[in-house]
Protein backbone atom coordinates (compact mmCIF):
# COMPACT_ATOMS: atom_id res chain seq x y z
CA UNK A 1 0.00 0.00 0.00
CA UNK A 2 3.29 2.42 0.07
CA UNK A 3 1.98 2.77 -3.40
CA UNK A 4 -1.08 4.78 -2.25
CA UNK A 5 1.71 7.28 -0.56
CA UNK A 6 3.01 8.10 -4.10
CA UNK A 7 0.16 9.61 -4.87
CA UNK A 8 1.96 12.45 -6.55
CA UNK A 9 3.63 10.60 -8.99
CA UNK A 10 2.28 10.62 -12.45
CA UNK A 11 1.57 7.70 -14.35
CA UNK A 12 4.11 7.34 -17.76
CA UNK A 13 0.90 7.43 -19.86
CA UNK A 14 0.04 10.58 -19.30
CA UNK A 15 3.01 12.47 -20.20
CA UNK A 16 1.82 13.26 -23.99
CA UNK A 17 4.39 12.13 -25.54
CA UNK A 18 2.98 10.18 -28.03
CA UNK A 19 2.05 10.73 -31.42
CA UNK A 20 -1.63 12.72 -31.79
CA UNK A 21 -1.62 12.96 -28.16
CA UNK A 22 -3.06 16.43 -28.63
CA UNK A 23 -6.25 14.52 -29.71
CA UNK A 24 -5.47 10.49 -28.24
CA UNK A 25 -5.05 10.75 -24.44
CA UNK A 26 -3.87 6.87 -24.45
CA UNK A 27 -3.88 3.44 -25.78
CA UNK A 28 -4.42 0.31 -24.21
CA UNK A 29 -3.86 -3.26 -24.77
CA UNK A 30 -5.68 -5.88 -22.20
CA UNK A 31 -4.81 -9.64 -22.88
CA UNK A 32 -7.67 -12.25 -20.35
CA UNK A 33 -6.52 -15.81 -19.76
CA UNK A 34 -7.89 -18.25 -17.18
CA UNK A 35 -5.33 -20.76 -16.06
CA UNK A 36 -5.78 -24.46 -16.53
CA UNK A 37 -7.29 -26.35 -13.27
CA UNK A 38 -9.46 -23.77 -12.10
CA UNK A 39 -13.08 -22.92 -12.66
CA UNK A 40 -13.59 -19.53 -13.72
CA UNK A 41 -14.78 -16.36 -11.78
CA UNK A 42 -18.93 -17.14 -11.11
CA UNK A 43 -18.14 -20.47 -10.02
CA UNK A 44 -14.24 -20.04 -8.55
CA UNK A 45 -14.35 -20.89 -4.62
CA UNK A 46 -12.02 -18.18 -2.41
CA UNK A 47 -9.27 -21.16 -1.60
CA UNK A 48 -8.64 -21.80 -5.74
CA UNK A 49 -8.53 -17.81 -6.21
CA UNK A 50 -5.41 -17.56 -3.28
CA UNK A 51 -3.88 -20.73 -5.25
CA UNK A 52 -3.75 -18.49 -8.46
CA UNK A 53 -2.62 -15.49 -6.74
CA UNK A 54 0.31 -17.30 -5.20
CA UNK A 55 1.21 -19.53 -8.25
CA UNK A 56 1.05 -15.95 -10.60
CA UNK A 57 3.30 -14.19 -8.09
CA UNK A 58 5.71 -16.99 -7.75
CA UNK A 59 5.85 -16.31 -11.52
CA UNK A 60 6.61 -13.14 -11.27
CA UNK A 61 8.74 -12.83 -8.13
CA UNK A 62 10.75 -15.52 -9.81
CA UNK A 63 11.56 -13.80 -13.45
CA UNK A 64 10.91 -10.23 -12.69
CA UNK A 65 9.48 -9.24 -16.33
CA UNK A 66 8.12 -5.91 -14.39
CA UNK A 67 10.24 -3.08 -13.36
CA UNK A 68 8.72 -1.23 -10.15
CA UNK A 69 6.37 -3.78 -9.25
CA UNK A 70 4.04 -3.34 -6.67
CA UNK A 71 1.18 -5.29 -5.62
CA UNK A 72 -2.00 -4.43 -4.30
CA UNK A 73 -4.73 -7.05 -2.77
CA UNK A 74 -8.25 -5.95 -2.86
CA UNK A 75 -9.39 -7.08 0.18
CA UNK A 76 -7.07 -4.58 2.31
CA UNK A 77 -8.24 -1.56 0.58
CA UNK A 78 -11.16 1.21 1.64
CA UNK A 79 -14.14 1.80 -0.69
CA UNK A 80 -12.02 5.77 -1.89
CA UNK A 81 -8.95 3.72 -2.21
CA UNK A 82 -10.27 1.33 -4.56
CA UNK A 83 -11.75 3.73 -7.02
CA UNK A 84 -8.44 5.40 -6.81
CA UNK A 85 -7.08 2.93 -8.66
CA UNK A 86 -10.05 3.31 -10.94
CA UNK A 87 -9.26 6.84 -12.05
CA UNK A 88 -5.73 5.69 -12.60
CA UNK A 89 -6.93 3.63 -14.71
CA UNK A 90 -5.45 0.47 -13.46
CA UNK A 91 -8.47 -1.61 -12.21
CA UNK A 92 -11.83 -2.11 -13.58
CA UNK A 93 -15.07 -1.65 -11.86
CA UNK A 94 -15.64 -5.61 -11.92
CA UNK A 95 -12.40 -6.02 -9.68
CA UNK A 96 -13.74 -3.58 -7.43
CA UNK A 97 -17.32 -4.56 -6.71
CA UNK A 98 -17.30 -8.59 -7.25
CA UNK A 99 -13.36 -9.48 -5.73
CA UNK A 100 -12.82 -9.29 -2.83
CA UNK A 101 -10.17 -11.68 -3.53
CA UNK A 102 -8.85 -9.94 -6.65
CA UNK A 103 -5.20 -8.26 -6.47
CA UNK A 104 -3.67 -5.79 -9.13
CA UNK A 105 -0.03 -5.73 -9.91
CA UNK A 106 1.48 -2.49 -11.24
CA UNK A 107 4.53 -1.91 -12.59
CA UNK A 108 6.64 0.37 -15.38
CA UNK A 109 5.35 3.82 -14.20
CA UNK A 110 1.70 2.85 -14.17
CA UNK A 111 1.91 1.52 -17.52
CA UNK A 112 1.16 -1.87 -16.86
CA UNK A 113 -1.18 -3.10 -14.35
CA UNK A 114 -2.42 -6.67 -14.50
CA UNK A 115 -5.36 -8.11 -12.43
CA UNK A 116 -6.03 -11.32 -10.86
CA UNK A 117 -8.84 -12.83 -10.27
CA UNK A 118 -10.94 -10.15 -11.68
CA UNK A 119 -13.66 -11.57 -14.66
CA UNK A 120 -10.54 -14.15 -15.78
CA UNK A 121 -7.98 -14.98 -13.87
CA UNK A 122 -5.44 -12.95 -15.38
CA UNK A 123 -6.19 -9.18 -16.98
CA UNK A 124 -2.88 -8.38 -18.44
CA UNK A 125 -2.81 -4.26 -19.09
CA UNK A 126 -0.56 -2.09 -21.26
CA UNK A 127 -1.28 1.38 -21.60
CA UNK A 128 1.18 4.12 -23.72
CA UNK A 129 0.79 7.90 -23.80
CA UNK A 130 -0.76 9.04 -27.08
CA UNK A 131 -1.70 7.15 -30.48
CA UNK A 132 0.69 3.56 -29.90
CA UNK A 133 -1.51 0.29 -29.77
CA UNK A 134 1.83 -1.42 -31.09
CA UNK A 135 3.66 -0.43 -28.78
CA UNK A 136 1.20 -1.92 -25.78
CA UNK A 137 0.44 -5.05 -27.60
CA UNK A 138 4.69 -6.02 -27.46
CA UNK A 139 4.69 -5.18 -23.90
CA UNK A 140 1.28 -7.24 -22.92
CA UNK A 141 2.80 -10.23 -25.22
CA UNK A 142 5.96 -10.48 -23.83
CA UNK A 143 4.38 -10.48 -20.32
CA UNK A 144 1.41 -13.04 -21.31
CA UNK A 145 3.95 -15.32 -23.31
CA UNK A 146 6.09 -15.25 -20.15
CA UNK A 147 3.90 -16.10 -17.56
CA UNK A 148 1.86 -18.63 -20.39
CA UNK A 149 5.47 -20.81 -20.22
CA UNK A 150 5.07 -21.01 -16.65
CA UNK A 151 2.10 -21.36 -16.31
CA UNK A 152 -0.74 -23.45 -18.53
CA UNK A 153 -3.38 -21.19 -19.92
CA UNK A 154 -6.62 -22.19 -20.78
CA UNK A 155 -6.95 -23.20 -24.72
CA UNK A 156 -9.66 -24.84 -26.89
CA UNK A 157 -8.41 -25.95 -30.54
CA UNK A 158 -11.15 -23.75 -32.17
CA UNK A 159 -12.39 -21.31 -30.17
CA UNK A 160 -8.88 -20.42 -28.59
CA UNK A 161 -8.38 -18.90 -25.28
CA UNK A 162 -10.98 -19.48 -23.17
CA UNK A 163 -12.67 -16.68 -21.31
CA UNK A 164 -15.44 -16.59 -18.94
CA UNK A 165 -17.07 -14.70 -20.47
CA UNK A 166 -17.76 -15.82 -24.45
CA UNK A 167 -17.34 -11.87 -25.77
CA UNK A 168 -13.80 -12.24 -25.02
CA UNK A 169 -12.59 -16.09 -26.44
CA UNK A 170 -10.24 -16.55 -29.15
CA UNK A 171 -7.77 -14.16 -28.28
CA UNK A 172 -9.01 -12.69 -25.63
CA UNK A 173 -7.68 -9.13 -26.70
CA UNK A 174 -9.30 -5.76 -25.85
CA UNK A 175 -7.14 -2.96 -27.90
CA UNK A 176 -8.88 0.60 -26.83
CA UNK A 177 -7.95 4.17 -27.11
CA UNK A 178 -8.67 7.06 -25.02
CA UNK A 179 -9.58 9.80 -27.48
CA UNK A 180 -10.81 13.73 -26.85
CA UNK A 181 -13.62 14.45 -30.08
CA UNK A 182 -14.82 18.16 -29.32
CA UNK A 183 -14.66 19.29 -32.72
CA UNK A 184 -17.03 16.83 -33.89
CA UNK A 185 -19.76 17.48 -31.24
CA UNK A 186 -19.46 20.64 -31.84
CA UNK A 187 -19.95 20.42 -35.49
CA UNK A 188 -22.28 17.70 -34.99
CA UNK A 189 -21.02 15.15 -36.33
CA UNK A 190 -20.40 12.58 -33.81
CA UNK A 191 -23.60 10.92 -33.79
CA UNK A 192 -22.56 9.86 -37.66
CA UNK A 193 -18.85 8.79 -36.46
CA UNK A 194 -20.19 6.81 -33.67
CA UNK A 195 -22.70 5.24 -35.20
CA UNK A 196 -20.47 4.18 -38.01
CA UNK A 197 -18.06 2.97 -35.86
CA UNK A 198 -20.63 0.67 -34.16
CA UNK A 199 -20.79 -1.02 -37.41
CA UNK A 200 -17.52 -2.34 -38.36
CA UNK A 201 -16.79 -4.27 -35.21
CA UNK A 202 -15.75 -1.26 -32.61
CA UNK A 203 -17.44 0.05 -29.70
CA UNK A 204 -17.48 3.06 -27.97
CA UNK A 205 -17.80 4.35 -24.30
CA UNK A 206 -16.93 7.48 -21.83
CA UNK A 207 -14.17 8.02 -20.93
CA UNK A 208 -14.41 5.24 -17.69
CA UNK A 209 -15.04 2.08 -19.18
CA UNK A 210 -17.93 0.22 -19.15
CA UNK A 211 -20.90 2.09 -17.77
CA UNK A 212 -20.19 4.98 -17.33
CA UNK A 213 -21.37 8.33 -19.49
CA UNK A 214 -19.55 10.48 -21.93
CA UNK A 215 -17.93 13.12 -20.44
CA UNK A 216 -15.93 16.38 -21.68
CA UNK A 217 -16.07 15.03 -25.03
CA UNK A 218 -13.78 12.06 -24.21
CA UNK A 219 -14.61 8.49 -25.65
CA UNK A 220 -13.01 5.36 -25.50
CA UNK A 221 -12.76 3.61 -28.63
CA UNK A 222 -12.44 -0.03 -28.66
CA UNK A 223 -12.45 -3.49 -30.55
CA UNK A 224 -15.81 -5.22 -30.50
CA UNK A 225 -14.33 -8.70 -31.74
CA UNK A 226 -12.21 -11.22 -30.29
CA UNK A 227 -12.46 -14.35 -32.74
CA UNK A 228 -11.72 -15.08 -36.21
CA UNK A 229 -9.01 -12.67 -36.41
CA UNK A 230 -5.44 -12.67 -35.36
CA UNK A 231 -4.12 -10.38 -32.78
CA UNK A 232 -2.17 -8.15 -35.26
CA UNK A 233 -4.94 -7.62 -37.44
CA UNK A 234 -7.55 -7.13 -34.66
CA UNK A 235 -4.81 -4.35 -33.56
CA UNK A 236 -4.56 -2.95 -37.31
CA UNK A 237 -8.29 -2.63 -37.58
CA UNK A 238 -8.09 -0.27 -34.98
CA UNK A 239 -5.52 1.66 -35.84
CA UNK A 240 -6.85 2.88 -39.23
CA UNK A 241 -10.56 3.59 -37.63
CA UNK A 242 -8.65 5.39 -34.97
CA UNK A 243 -6.41 7.31 -37.46
CA UNK A 244 -9.31 8.11 -39.97
CA UNK A 245 -11.54 9.47 -36.42
CA UNK A 246 -8.34 11.85 -35.74
CA UNK A 247 -8.19 12.80 -39.34
CA UNK A 248 -12.10 13.91 -38.85
CA UNK A 249 -11.69 15.37 -35.83
CA UNK A 250 -8.35 17.60 -37.04
CA UNK A 251 -10.74 18.85 -40.31
CA UNK A 252 -13.68 19.28 -37.81
CA UNK A 253 -11.56 21.38 -35.37
CA UNK A 254 -9.89 23.57 -38.58
CA UNK A 255 -13.31 24.19 -39.92
CA UNK A 256 -14.21 25.55 -36.28
CA UNK A 257 -11.68 27.93 -36.26
CA UNK A 258 -12.28 29.00 -39.68
CA UNK A 259 -15.63 29.86 -39.16
CA UNK A 260 -16.19 30.10 -35.45
CA UNK A 261 -12.61 31.41 -34.27
CA UNK A 262 -14.14 34.13 -31.45
CA UNK A 263 -16.86 31.55 -30.53
CA UNK A 264 -14.42 29.18 -29.87
CA UNK A 265 -11.79 31.44 -28.18
CA UNK A 266 -14.93 32.52 -25.91
CA UNK A 267 -15.34 29.16 -25.29
CA UNK A 268 -11.69 28.01 -24.36
CA UNK A 269 -10.79 31.31 -22.11
CA UNK A 270 -14.09 31.39 -20.24
CA UNK A 271 -13.14 27.80 -19.54
CA UNK A 272 -9.38 28.92 -18.12
CA UNK A 273 -10.59 31.69 -16.12
CA UNK A 274 -13.01 29.75 -14.26
CA UNK A 275 -10.35 27.08 -13.89
CA UNK A 276 -7.44 29.55 -12.78
CA UNK A 277 -10.17 31.49 -10.04
CA UNK A 278 -12.56 29.13 -8.80
CA UNK A 279 -13.16 28.86 -5.54
CA UNK A 280 -15.38 25.84 -5.52
CA UNK A 281 -16.10 23.28 -8.83
CA UNK A 282 -17.53 19.53 -9.50
CA UNK A 283 -16.20 17.24 -11.22
CA UNK A 284 -18.24 17.21 -13.87
CA UNK A 285 -17.42 20.72 -14.56
CA UNK A 286 -13.52 20.25 -14.40
CA UNK A 287 -13.87 17.51 -17.09
CA UNK A 288 -15.86 19.90 -18.98
CA UNK A 289 -13.93 22.92 -18.83
CA UNK A 290 -10.94 20.92 -19.39
CA UNK A 291 -12.17 19.90 -22.81
CA UNK A 292 -12.37 23.24 -23.58
CA UNK A 293 -8.66 24.03 -22.47
CA UNK A 294 -7.61 21.19 -24.24
CA UNK A 295 -8.89 22.23 -27.33
CA UNK A 296 -7.60 25.69 -26.81
CA UNK A 297 -4.44 24.08 -26.72
CA UNK A 298 -4.21 21.66 -29.58
CA UNK A 299 -5.26 24.77 -31.45
CA UNK A 300 -2.24 26.63 -30.67
CA UNK A 301 -4.78 29.35 -28.69
CA UNK A 302 -3.20 29.43 -25.36
CA UNK A 303 0.55 28.96 -24.35
CA UNK A 304 2.49 28.04 -21.68
CA UNK A 305 0.25 24.75 -20.73
CA UNK A 306 1.17 21.82 -21.99
CA UNK A 307 -1.10 18.68 -22.85
CA UNK A 308 1.04 16.97 -20.04
CA UNK A 309 -0.37 19.09 -17.49
CA UNK A 310 -3.95 18.89 -19.00
CA UNK A 311 -3.40 15.31 -18.36
CA UNK A 312 -2.48 15.45 -15.04
CA UNK A 313 -5.24 17.34 -13.90
CA UNK A 314 -7.46 15.31 -15.46
CA UNK A 315 -7.02 12.74 -13.08
CA UNK A 316 -5.80 14.60 -9.96
CA UNK A 317 -8.99 16.51 -9.92
CA UNK A 318 -11.13 12.96 -9.49
CA UNK A 319 -12.61 12.22 -6.39
CA UNK A 320 -10.94 9.70 -5.17
CA UNK A 321 -7.48 11.36 -5.58
CA UNK A 322 -8.90 14.16 -3.67
CA UNK A 323 -10.03 11.89 -0.88
CA UNK A 324 -6.76 10.11 -0.88
CA UNK A 325 -4.52 13.28 -1.00
CA UNK A 326 -6.59 14.26 2.20
CA UNK A 327 -5.99 10.92 3.48
CA UNK A 328 -10.10 9.88 4.28
CA UNK A 329 -13.38 10.18 2.56
CA UNK A 330 -14.45 13.88 2.17
CA UNK A 331 -17.72 14.90 1.98
CA UNK A 332 -18.94 16.33 -2.11
CA UNK A 333 -18.60 19.67 -0.41
CA UNK A 334 -15.13 19.44 0.78
CA UNK A 335 -14.20 18.08 -2.07
CA UNK A 336 -15.08 20.58 -4.14
CA UNK A 337 -13.43 23.07 -3.03
CA UNK A 338 -9.75 20.75 -2.41
CA UNK A 339 -10.47 20.08 -6.02
CA UNK A 340 -10.77 24.12 -7.15
CA UNK A 341 -7.28 24.22 -4.91
CA UNK A 342 -5.59 21.50 -6.90
CA UNK A 343 -7.04 23.16 -10.29
CA UNK A 344 -5.93 26.62 -9.49
CA UNK A 345 -2.20 25.16 -8.27
CA UNK A 346 -1.61 23.58 -11.69
CA UNK A 347 -2.64 27.16 -13.54
CA UNK A 348 -0.98 29.91 -10.78
CA UNK A 349 2.67 28.10 -12.41
CA UNK A 350 1.80 28.81 -15.97
CA UNK A 351 3.17 31.90 -18.13
CA UNK A 352 -0.07 33.70 -18.46
CA UNK A 353 0.46 35.07 -22.33
CA UNK A 354 -3.03 36.59 -22.97
CA UNK A 355 -1.99 40.24 -23.58
CA UNK A 356 0.57 38.69 -25.97
CA UNK A 357 -1.96 37.01 -27.68
CA UNK A 358 -4.07 40.05 -28.63
CA UNK B 1 -41.28 5.69 -19.81
CA UNK B 2 -42.98 2.92 -18.68
CA UNK B 3 -44.34 -0.06 -20.74
CA UNK B 4 -47.80 0.46 -21.81
CA UNK B 5 -48.83 -3.86 -21.10
CA UNK B 6 -47.30 -4.34 -17.94
CA UNK B 7 -47.18 -0.55 -16.28
CA UNK B 8 -43.87 -1.65 -14.54
CA UNK B 9 -41.08 -2.44 -16.24
CA UNK B 10 -39.13 0.24 -18.58
CA UNK B 11 -40.00 0.83 -22.34
CA UNK B 12 -37.09 -0.39 -24.14
CA UNK B 13 -38.75 -1.21 -27.53
CA UNK B 14 -40.78 1.33 -29.61
CA UNK B 15 -42.68 0.13 -32.39
CA UNK B 16 -44.63 1.71 -35.30
CA UNK B 17 -46.79 -0.52 -37.33
CA UNK B 18 -49.33 0.05 -39.84
CA UNK B 19 -52.51 -1.83 -39.48
CA UNK B 20 -55.48 -2.09 -41.51
CA UNK B 21 -54.39 1.78 -42.80
CA UNK B 22 -53.94 2.96 -39.18
CA UNK B 23 -50.55 4.10 -37.49
CA UNK B 24 -50.50 2.22 -34.48
CA UNK B 25 -47.42 2.82 -32.68
CA UNK B 26 -46.54 0.65 -29.17
CA UNK B 27 -44.33 0.90 -26.17
CA UNK B 28 -43.27 -1.99 -24.74
CA UNK B 29 -40.15 -3.54 -22.70
CA UNK B 30 -38.49 -6.76 -23.31
CA UNK B 31 -40.76 -9.24 -21.94
CA UNK B 32 -43.82 -7.81 -23.03
CA UNK B 33 -42.85 -7.22 -26.84
CA UNK B 34 -41.52 -11.20 -26.99
CA UNK B 35 -44.79 -11.71 -25.57
CA UNK B 36 -46.43 -10.10 -27.97
CA UNK B 37 -44.03 -11.87 -31.21
CA UNK B 38 -41.64 -9.11 -31.45
CA UNK B 39 -38.27 -9.69 -31.14
CA UNK B 40 -36.09 -7.03 -30.37
CA UNK B 41 -33.64 -6.56 -33.53
CA UNK B 42 -31.60 -3.42 -32.74
CA UNK B 43 -30.55 -2.75 -29.57
CA UNK B 44 -29.40 0.93 -28.83
CA UNK B 45 -25.45 0.64 -29.47
CA UNK B 46 -24.93 3.85 -27.89
CA UNK B 47 -26.44 3.15 -24.45
CA UNK B 48 -24.47 0.04 -23.68
CA UNK B 49 -21.69 -2.17 -25.14
CA UNK B 50 -22.48 -5.14 -27.94
CA UNK B 51 -22.62 -7.85 -26.06
CA UNK B 52 -24.21 -7.26 -22.41
CA UNK B 53 -25.49 -9.63 -20.61
CA UNK B 54 -28.70 -9.18 -21.50
CA UNK B 55 -28.21 -9.44 -25.61
CA UNK B 56 -26.09 -12.64 -24.83
CA UNK B 57 -29.07 -13.96 -22.60
CA UNK B 58 -31.87 -13.39 -25.28
CA UNK B 59 -29.22 -14.79 -27.87
CA UNK B 60 -28.37 -18.24 -26.09
CA UNK B 61 -32.44 -18.35 -24.84
CA UNK B 62 -32.99 -18.58 -28.40
CA UNK B 63 -30.60 -20.96 -29.17
CA UNK B 64 -30.83 -22.96 -26.56
CA UNK B 65 -34.49 -23.37 -26.24
CA UNK B 66 -34.82 -25.04 -29.65
CA UNK B 67 -32.63 -27.39 -27.91
CA UNK B 68 -34.52 -29.07 -24.98
CA UNK B 69 -33.08 -32.47 -25.14
CA UNK B 70 -29.16 -31.35 -24.28
CA UNK B 71 -29.20 -31.83 -20.73
CA UNK B 72 -25.41 -32.90 -20.36
CA UNK B 73 -23.28 -31.60 -17.24
CA UNK B 74 -19.79 -29.86 -17.33
CA UNK B 75 -18.03 -32.72 -15.78
CA UNK B 76 -15.29 -30.11 -14.09
CA UNK B 77 -17.81 -27.41 -12.63
CA UNK B 78 -21.01 -29.03 -12.60
CA UNK B 79 -22.21 -26.00 -14.89
CA UNK B 80 -25.77 -26.87 -16.43
CA UNK B 81 -26.97 -25.21 -19.73
CA UNK B 82 -29.32 -23.43 -18.20
CA UNK B 83 -26.55 -21.99 -15.85
CA UNK B 84 -24.92 -20.07 -18.83
CA UNK B 85 -28.20 -18.87 -19.73
CA UNK B 86 -29.10 -17.35 -16.87
CA UNK B 87 -25.16 -15.72 -16.10
CA UNK B 88 -24.07 -15.31 -19.61
CA UNK B 89 -20.93 -16.73 -18.30
CA UNK B 90 -18.86 -20.19 -18.85
CA UNK B 91 -18.36 -21.72 -15.60
CA UNK B 92 -15.22 -23.48 -16.87
CA UNK B 93 -12.87 -24.21 -19.66
CA UNK B 94 -14.67 -27.68 -19.58
CA UNK B 95 -18.00 -25.97 -20.30
CA UNK B 96 -16.09 -25.26 -23.64
CA UNK B 97 -15.68 -28.93 -24.64
CA UNK B 98 -19.15 -30.27 -23.03
CA UNK B 99 -21.13 -28.08 -24.86
CA UNK B 100 -18.95 -27.41 -27.65
CA UNK B 101 -21.84 -27.27 -30.50
CA UNK B 102 -23.77 -24.68 -28.32
CA UNK B 103 -20.87 -22.83 -28.23
CA UNK B 104 -19.90 -22.97 -31.99
CA UNK B 105 -23.42 -21.40 -32.53
CA UNK B 106 -23.22 -18.66 -30.15
CA UNK B 107 -19.78 -17.31 -30.93
CA UNK B 108 -20.80 -17.47 -34.95
CA UNK B 109 -23.69 -15.06 -33.79
CA UNK B 110 -21.89 -12.69 -31.33
CA UNK B 111 -18.67 -12.46 -32.60
CA UNK B 112 -19.51 -13.49 -36.33
CA UNK B 113 -17.01 -16.58 -35.80
CA UNK B 114 -16.21 -19.55 -33.64
CA UNK B 115 -12.83 -20.08 -35.09
CA UNK B 116 -9.79 -18.64 -33.06
CA UNK B 117 -7.09 -17.56 -35.87
CA UNK B 118 -4.99 -15.55 -33.80
CA UNK B 119 -1.27 -17.11 -31.80
CA UNK B 120 -1.19 -20.01 -29.14
CA UNK B 121 2.55 -19.76 -27.18
CA UNK B 122 3.59 -23.10 -27.72
CA UNK B 123 2.82 -24.01 -31.05
CA UNK B 124 2.88 -21.94 -34.45
CA UNK B 125 -0.27 -20.72 -35.43
CA UNK B 126 0.00 -22.69 -39.02
CA UNK B 127 -0.15 -26.34 -37.78
CA UNK B 128 -3.31 -25.44 -35.27
CA UNK B 129 -5.00 -23.40 -38.26
CA UNK B 130 -3.92 -25.87 -41.19
CA UNK B 131 -6.41 -28.77 -39.24
CA UNK B 132 -8.84 -26.53 -38.66
CA UNK B 133 -9.05 -25.67 -42.51
CA UNK B 134 -9.11 -29.19 -43.59
CA UNK B 135 -11.38 -30.22 -41.12
CA UNK B 136 -13.62 -27.14 -42.45
CA UNK B 137 -13.42 -28.60 -46.04
CA UNK B 138 -14.30 -31.91 -45.43
CA UNK B 139 -17.06 -30.98 -43.09
CA UNK B 140 -18.12 -29.12 -46.88
CA UNK B 141 -17.61 -31.95 -48.61
CA UNK B 142 -19.55 -34.19 -46.15
CA UNK B 143 -22.88 -32.17 -46.82
CA UNK B 144 -22.08 -31.94 -50.87
CA UNK B 145 -22.03 -35.90 -50.55
CA UNK B 146 -25.07 -36.14 -48.46
CA UNK B 147 -26.90 -34.27 -50.40
CA UNK B 148 -26.13 -35.65 -53.71
CA UNK B 149 -26.94 -39.20 -51.18
CA UNK B 150 -23.08 -40.59 -51.92
CA UNK B 151 -23.42 -41.75 -48.82
CA UNK B 152 -20.21 -44.24 -49.18
CA UNK B 153 -18.06 -41.35 -49.44
CA UNK B 154 -19.98 -39.11 -46.90
CA UNK B 155 -19.20 -41.97 -44.04
CA UNK B 156 -15.32 -41.81 -45.70
CA UNK B 157 -15.41 -38.00 -44.89
CA UNK B 158 -17.00 -38.61 -41.32
CA UNK B 159 -14.54 -41.26 -40.71
CA UNK B 160 -11.41 -39.12 -41.99
CA UNK B 161 -12.71 -36.10 -40.13
CA UNK B 162 -12.74 -37.98 -36.54
CA UNK B 163 -9.46 -39.40 -37.31
CA UNK B 164 -8.15 -35.52 -37.67
CA UNK B 165 -10.29 -34.05 -34.78
CA UNK B 166 -8.53 -37.00 -32.67
CA UNK B 167 -5.21 -35.72 -33.50
CA UNK B 168 -5.78 -32.25 -32.99
CA UNK B 169 -6.97 -33.63 -29.39
CA UNK B 170 -4.04 -34.87 -28.76
CA UNK B 171 -1.71 -32.40 -30.32
CA UNK B 172 -3.09 -29.74 -27.52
Amino acid sequence: MDLLKNIKEVPAWLDASGEHSDIVLSSRIRLARNIKGFTFSTKIKPEEEEQIRQEVLAVLDREKPISGMSRIDMAELKPFECNYLLEKHLVSTDLLSHRRNGSVIIGDKFRVSMMINEEDHLRIQSIASGFDLNACWKKAEALEELIGKNLEYDFHPKFGYLTSCPTNTGTGLRGSVLIHLPGLVLTKEIQKVLRGISQIGLTFRGLYGEGSEVLGNFFQISNQVTIGKSEQELIDHLVQITGQIIEHERNARAILFKDAGYYIQDKVWRAYGILEYARTISGEEVMNLLSAIRLGVSMKLINGLSVSKINQILIFSQDAHLDVAAGRSLDPAERDINRAIIVRSYFSDTEKKEAKDE
Amino acid sequence: MKCEKCKKNEAKIHFTQIKDGKVVSYNLCKECAEKQGFKAVKFDSEQQPAFAPETKDHVLSELIGEESEVTGVCAFCHNKLDDIKHSGRMGCAQCYFTFEKQTDVLLRRIQGSSFHLGKHSGKPVSERYGDQIKIRELKKKLNESVREEDYEKAARLRDEIRSLEKRMELKK
